[in-house]
């Protein structure tokens, strides 16, 4: 089947690419983590606050294409007033379902973050989409371990 | 076809001759990607393969295949006669003085690194100073970077300018009493900037210092003649110019090859061998430890032959002007601005779009079948000091031609339609 550019750049992914949701520092974050890929050169760093095992707080600031931009635009709005543990389990799901091929999505399409589910067409885009969660992941393990 | 009247550089360049039928001689050019032709602009990335490479090295394993410089039977002896024959066709095409001054690497790295394990470490001392400049490979590097940390050394940066030339002003004064090596790239991989090779050899001969040319962008564009640049060293890589994978070539003027303590140990790089100690081969088997990649070597000398019946001045002139075609034609994309301010280009073009990311463009370019690469392109200094993180690149081969210019320019149009 043809790869159509117009399944991968969406609306709601433009969307969140060109006006990116919580792209800021969080001034005495709980913890942070800054990753690269080192095949295109995008940068992202996850900020997050945690108060009472909730994450009252998530951003993030990044040097990156459309994709990368808007997945962390939405992941930052998804964590943001989710508890510690849940989010956790959700970067470890979506991690997983973006490595495989199976169709099962965690998102339906009443979300955002369904956008994402295109990407899986595009192999050589996945890291695009799976970088800030990385981040993230990073960035929840190393409160952990505070 | 596109032309507009009264701008004569949007006229596309006649294919020469020698050219018209070249497309045909690269079997992959036939492929589609996603429903479209193959526009392959990925070329500084590495070059297609023409059938007769391919031929050469199915013909050396269904005829030729044996060990070499080992067995008396007839099949050795046919493929050692096939592999320093890809020795010599090496040596001419970069006009080296003997075939013993090639020596066969995996690639262009494994050139550099054998030069600096071989020949600096063993003549700097902790202070002393390499130079390189900003607009180097990681290749170009690392390798350094490596050495100075075991030795002490210091390595030198020549600044380029805001155009993306090199500082040819700072660059004299970087050399000074200190500098042990001088290490440079001909041609950029990642803007296309020619350097001032000769000048920068003359300078850093007329202080003794030795030098290596990072060739890898430069000997499948232009003639490239390693006497009369008077460099010590150079280096290249085979799948960058028609050949295979796995294979490169370092030239190093015999007179230093003969001083120099061997890179890797192993069969075919010794006279003697015992316990008590052990004598090494003269160049270049010195430097070629173990079984080497013998279809490799083999296939690229199938490569330069491959060159050579095109010839490079034709090359160079058809390239160049297919270049000076597609700057012109990206001026009818708004929002993109071609990195790198001069008018002399060899092989690259690189650019940035206001809108897009260049990891976006160059999905799109791909699923319309052009391919090029997005990113770093293995310069990460050099595309900071450009203030960027990652650029598009387009880059040519003798095969393009302006049908592939004018699908790169439509494509591009799809990313202002995309991204808007
Ligand atoms: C200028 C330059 N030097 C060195 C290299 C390294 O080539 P290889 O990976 O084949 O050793 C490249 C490859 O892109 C290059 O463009």
């Amino acid at each position: 089947m043809p790869q159509d550019p117009k399944d991968l750049y969406k609306r709601i992914l433009m969307r969140h690419s060109k006006e990116p949701r919580n792209r800021r520092t969080i001034e005495g974050s709980s913890s942070e983590a800054f990753l690269a890929n080192a095949l295109c050169g995008d940068e992202v760093t996850m900020y997050l606050k945690i108060d009472n095992d909730q994450l009252s707080d998530v951003s993030f600031n990044a040097q990156c294409c459309s994709i990368c931009m808007a997945s962390a635009s939405m992941l930052t709005e998804k964590a943001k007033g989710s508890s510690q543990e849940s989010t956790e389990k959700l970067v470890r799901q979506f991690l997983k379902e973006m490595r495989e091929e199976e169709d099962d999505f965690l998102f339906d399409e009443s979300e955002d973050l369904y956008a994402l589910k295109s990407v899986k067409a595009f192999p050589s885009r996945l890291r695009c989409a799976t970088l800030p969660w990385e981040a993230l992941k990073e960035a929840l393990s190393a409160v952990d371990q505070k | 076809m596109k032309m507009i009247e009264g701008n004569e550089k949007l006229q596309p360049p006649t294919i020469p001759e020698v050219l018209r039928k070249a497309r045909e001689d690269f079997p992959i050019l036939k492929r589609e990607v996603h429903g479209k032709p193959l526009v392959y602009l990925d070329n500084a990335a590495s070059t297609q393969k023409p059938q007769s490479v391919i031929d050469t090295i199915t013909r050396y394993y269904g005829h030729e295949n044996a060990n070499i410089h080992r067995g008396v039977h007839l099949l050795s002896t046919e493929a050692t006669a096939a592999y320093e024959n890809a020795r010599a066709k090496i040596a001419r095409y970069i006009n080296a003085a003997d075939s013993s001054e090639i020596v066969f690497t995996r690639q262009a790295t494994e050139a550099i690194n054998l030069v600096a394990h071989s020949f600096v470490e063993p003549i700097v001392e902790a202070g002393d100073e390499i130079v390189i400049t900003h607009m180097e490979h990681h290749a170009n590097i690392v390798p350094w970077q490596l050495l100075c940390e075991r030795t002490g050394a210091i390595l030198k940066v020549v600044p380029i300018l805001d155009n993306g030339l090199l500082d040819t002003e700072a660059f004299h004064k970087t050399l000074g009493p200190k500098t042990k090596f001088l290490s440079f790239v001909y041609v950029s991989n990642s803007i296309g900037t020619i350097n001032p090779v000769k000048t920068l050899l003359d300078a850093a001969k007329e202080r003794g210092i030795p030098t290596l040319v990072d060739g890898a962008q430069a000997v499948q564009h232009k003639t490239v003649d390693a006497q009369s640049l008077d460099c010590d060293f150079l280096v290249m890589s085979g799948h960058k110019m028609f050949g295979p994978t796995g294979i490169g070539a370092l030239y190093g003027k015999r007179s230093r090859l003969d001083g120099m303590r061997p890179y890797q140990g192993g069969g075919d790089m010794i006279a003697h061998v015992s316990f008590e100690g052990t004598t090494y081969k003269e160049p270049p088997s010195r430097f070629e430890a173990g079984t080497p990649h013998i279809e490799g070597a083999i296939g690229l000398g199938a490569a330069v032959d491959y060159i050579e019946s095109v010839g490079r001045d034709v090359i160079e002139s058809y390239e160049t002007e297919l270049i000076a075609y597609a700057i012109e034609r990206l001026k009818e994309i708004p929002n993109l601005r071609v990195v790198g301010d001069f008018e002399e280009r060899a092989g690259a073009i690189s650019f940035v779009m206001e809108n897009a990311h260049p990891h976006d463009i160059g999905t799109i370019l791909d699923t319309e079948g052009v391919a090029i690469r997005s990113g770093h392109h293995c310069c990460e200094p050099l595309m900071r000091r450009l203030g960027t993180v990652a650029t598009a690149r387009a880059s040519f081969s003798l095969y393009n031609n302006h049908d592939d210019v004018d699908a790169f320019i439509e494509a591009l149009k799809k990313v202002n339609t995309l991204f808007g």
